[in-house]
């Protein structure tokens, strides 16, 4: 199995397409932190313009306020729509790739179950998720802090702030990380799904990415007949959970208390319905693709 | 022995309450005018209805007349509006530009209660009322109307530095107004937990306690702390 | 001795259209089994079913005794296969590609071991090049190369000189016999150029439009003692006549006015000649076709079943 799984990574790795993911990232990131290096005063007059009636600002508040910790919370956000789409090049390409390629064949006529087949290339997606995140982390995370210092993180909910001491926000971000690990997960394996129904790998992107960005929308609208029935099971109303880490716990008196997360068990339960999502579209993906006659 | 302190402190109430409000004021500027600046080491929590954030280190900065600085130099801290009214001494600058209104005691504490309305038309402060311990010359609580920053509340509790009039716990209340942002731009996760804005339209009241310790009284602060 | 394959009333329908219907055959070991038949005529159907690609609708495939669908796994290790084109890795090079299908066979063999069987097919020295600089030869010999890599017992051709020009079509030829001749293993090639089937199967089925028209060892259809002979004569009428009363005649087709081809035994030709010229029948040319080309054509032309030509 390892033997598989190095032969998928093989060719994810050594297709210049796969560097485009890569590359579109560090641009986006680099962007993002360009702008906020130069004109990053200006953003945060803008976050703080609904504050300032209630509080003063120093120049040494914005300037602390505008930390590396802040900024990678920003291009992670920023990044939500753009994520799938590059986790589902790869993945959306894995079998309907082949399947056009002809190279389906080359794989099928040998001693390899489908079952098998799937596995390997999801592991194989999940591994470039996971590269992907390591990746942003290095630009996003590390990056942002070289260039901008750390300090106490300041997160905007729409009905409120939530403030935490520089030293309790990095294990937030590593566990944030994973949480992402899991949400792109998930793309991975719905893409891999329409790609065992398509020999055609624009279709799977193309349809991941739809699927993605119809399910935002209706899992950001506050239309009461879906808040109830429809939007509590779509997979991407759980995918912003890893914001989740950054909401934390008062006191009675409004005080943070450090090392908390508001609402865990919720985060963990978005995390088990993403689970739940996976297994789902894996195993979909595998009877499908048992029954599929490969006609290319 | 007893009755000796029992009668000292009657004493002391009747001759307290025998004081006009004049003479309070200029006893309680007597011991403020001992200060010219200071800076004293704070734990400040800030307990604002929308706002969650951590008890932080501050440094806080005095220096007469009426600047007054808060600063958190390692971490965020929001610094409500107003705060340099923290301080009451700049309301005793010029004790004559105010009429003073005796109100009496108030019931629960036996504090005197005295009324400061401004002479100048253009002042900042509109009113001010003072809560004052008259036996300790010490103003306890106060609620100080002002043009630019609203009404603000506080409590002032006192210690090791009482004579100097500085406190060590300051209770600032002041009105904040609402906070509201749309979900659209800030992507907020939803638990599920169906908790309801707290967001009610109207303004909120919000409160920052600062407890004092280590004060540093007329060593010098720096300009640059108030730049 | 037990057949190596062994394909029992074997039918696939995708929707209403029945691609294959109802083929049963034999594979014996050592043969070289030669699959003939028209473009669409079911013969890549069949071959990926025996490969697993497609699920038959109805019917039984048996490879070395087992059955396919339940010792899969254990059967494709002995069965190398080379389905239509031949796809390879185009951004990997060709011993790349050798090393790949190797891994997904279950073997990790050396480098040496790998570069001999790239030296097998003569790739040798294009080893490292990247498949996508290669010729439709060059990977059509890279794909076989691939097929063999594990030494399978058993091995499918899926139109193997498709693309080819005349020398790639006779260097295949030549490693299909090698491969039979020399290394004792057993080959499916399928094809639609008759003449490369005549020249390397033993045995022979022919398909058309998803069913069996015949099935049968080569030197018994092409009986050695009857040809095809292609007549062209200056007297339709008479002619037509006289063929049809001479009883040693099989079968007679006219093309035209003026070119017929008859089905008769190859020593009587001389005889032939000699009656239609008493017959005062212009005789412009005489041909004899000993091809499965002709006996093919006749075969799909007709819609018949038509049997091995008896005297």
């Amino acid at each position: 199995m390892l033997a598989l799984l190095w032969i998928e990574l093989n060719k994810i790795f050594r297709r210049p397409r796969t560097y485009i993911a890569f590359g579109a990232m560090a641009a986006i990131v680099w962007l993002i932190q360009l702008a906020l290096y130069f004109d990053g005063q200006a953003y945060v007059d803008l976050l703080l313009s609904n504050l300032s009636g209630s509080f003063e600002f120093s120049d040494l508040f914005k300037t602390q306020l505008l930390n590396g910790y802040l900024i990678c919370f920003v291009i992670l956000n920023t990044l939500l729509i753009q994520m799938p789409l590059l986790v589902a090049l790869v993945a959306g390409d894995s079998i309907a790739g082949e399947a056009s390629q002809g190279t389906l064949r080359f794989q099928l006529t040998r001693p390899i179950s489908r079952a098998q087949l799937i596995f390997v290339k999801f592991a194989a997606s999940v591994v470039y998720v996971l590269c992907l995140l390591l990746w942003l982390a290095l630009l996003a995370l590390l990056g942002s802090v070289l260039l901008f210092g750390v300090n106490d993180l300041v997160v905007l909910r729409s009905t409120g702030i939530e403030q935490m001491q520089m030293d309790d926000v990095f294990w937030r971000y590593l566990a944030a990380f994973g949480f992402a690990a899991i949400a792109l997960t998930t793309v991975a394996a719905l893409s891999l799904l329409l790609s065992v129904l398509s020999e055609n790998p624009i279709g799977p992107i193309i349809a991941t990415m739809s699927v993605v960005l119809v399910f935002t929308i209706l899992s950001e609208m506050n239309i009461p007949i879906y808040d109830t029935t429809v939007k509590p099971w779509l997979f991407t109303t759980h995918m912003v959970a890893w914001k989740g880490f950054f909401y934390v716990q008062a006191d009675a008196e409004g005080a943070t208390v450090r090392g908390s997360v508001e609402n865990l068990p919720a985060v963990l339960r978005s995390a088990g319905i993403l689970l739940g999502y996976i297994a789902l579209f894996l195993w979909t993906s595998i009877y499908l693709f048992r029954r599929k006659d490969i006609l290319t | 022995m007893k009755k000796f302190l029992l009668a000292f402190t009657l004493l002391m109430g009747v001759v307290a309450q025998a004081q006009t409000p004049e003479e309070l004021v200029r006893s309680i500027k007597s011991k403020l005018d001992r200060v010219s600046n200071y800076s004293a080491t704070g734990k400040m929590k800030t307990n604002v209805i929308f706002l969650k954030a951590p008890i932080a280190k501050v440094q806080v900065y005095f220096r007469k007349p009426d600047q007054l600085r808060i600063l958190n130099e390692k971490g965020i801290s929001f610094i409500p509006k107003g705060s340099m009214n923290m301080d009451l001494s700049q309301l005793f600058i010029d004790p004559a530009g105010f009429d003073l209104l005796d109100l009496g005691n108030d019931k629960k504490t036996g504090w005197r209660i005295i009324k400061l309305l401004p002479r100048d038309p253009v002042s900042d402060v509109v009113l001010s009322t003072i809560y004052v311990d008259a036996a300790a010359g010490l103003i306890r609580r106060s609620s100080t109307t002002t043009r630019e920053n609203g009404t603000f509340e506080l409590e002032m509790s006192y210690g090791t530095y009482a004579e100097y009039g500085l406190a060590d716990k300051v209770i600032f209340s002041f009105n904040s107004q609402e906070y509201k942002l749309p979900k659209g731009i800030t992507f907020d996760y939803d638990d599920g937990s169906g908790k309801k804005s707290t967001s009610t339209g109207k303004p909120t009241k919000g409160r920052v306690e600062i407890y004092y310790s280590n004060y540093q009284i007329n060593k010098g602060v720096p300009d640059s702390v108030f730049r | 001795m037990e057949p190596l394959v062994r394909v029992s009333h074997l039918s696939k329908r995708f929707g209403s259209f029945e691609a294959v219907r109802d083929i049963s055959f034999e594979v014996n070991r050592g043969q070289v089994y030669g699959f003939l038949g028209q473009n669409g005529a079911g013969k890549s159907t069949t071959l990926r079913m025996i490969m697993t690609l497609i699920r038959p609708t109805a019917g039984s495939i048996e490879v070395f005794g087992l059955n396919l669908e339940q010792h899969r796994k254990e059967i494709l290790r002995q069965v190398g296969a080379v389905i239509e084109k031949p796809d390879h890795y185009g951004y990997l090079s060709a011993y790349e590609n050798l090393r790949m299908a190797a891994v997904l066979c279950g073997i990790h063999p050396s480098r040496e071991k790998l570069m001999q069987q790239l030296d097998f097919v003569g790739l040798a020295d294009r080893a490292k090049s990247p498949v996508k600089t290669f010729s439709q030869g060059m990977k059509q010999r890279l794909g076989i190369a691939t097929a063999l890599v594990h030494d399978p017992a058993l091995i499918i051709l899926d139109e193997p000189t498709n693309g080819l020009d005349p020398q790639g079509i006779a260097d295949i030829r030549d490693l299909i016999r090698r491969l039979s001749r020399d290394h004792q293993k057993t080959l499916i090639v399928s094809s639609h150029l008759l003449s490369e089937i005549e020249l390397i199967a033993d045995s022979l089925l022919i398909l058309h439009k998803g069913e069996k028209r015949i099935e049968g060892k080569m030197n018994e259809l092409l009986n050695p003692a009857e040809t095809i002979v292609e007549l062209e004569l200056g007297n339709k009428a008479a002619a037509s006549i006289l063929l049809q009363q001479t009883e040693w005649i099989g079968s007679v087709d006219w093309r035209s006015d003026l070119q017929c081809c008859v089905r008769m035994p190859k020593n009587r030709i001389p005889e032939l000649v000699r009656l239609l010229s008493e017959a005062d029948i212009p005789v412009h040319a005489v041909a004899s076709k000993h091809s499965l080309e002709y006996y093919f054509l006749q075969l799909t032309q007709t819609e018949t079943h038509v049997g091995p030509a008896v005297d």
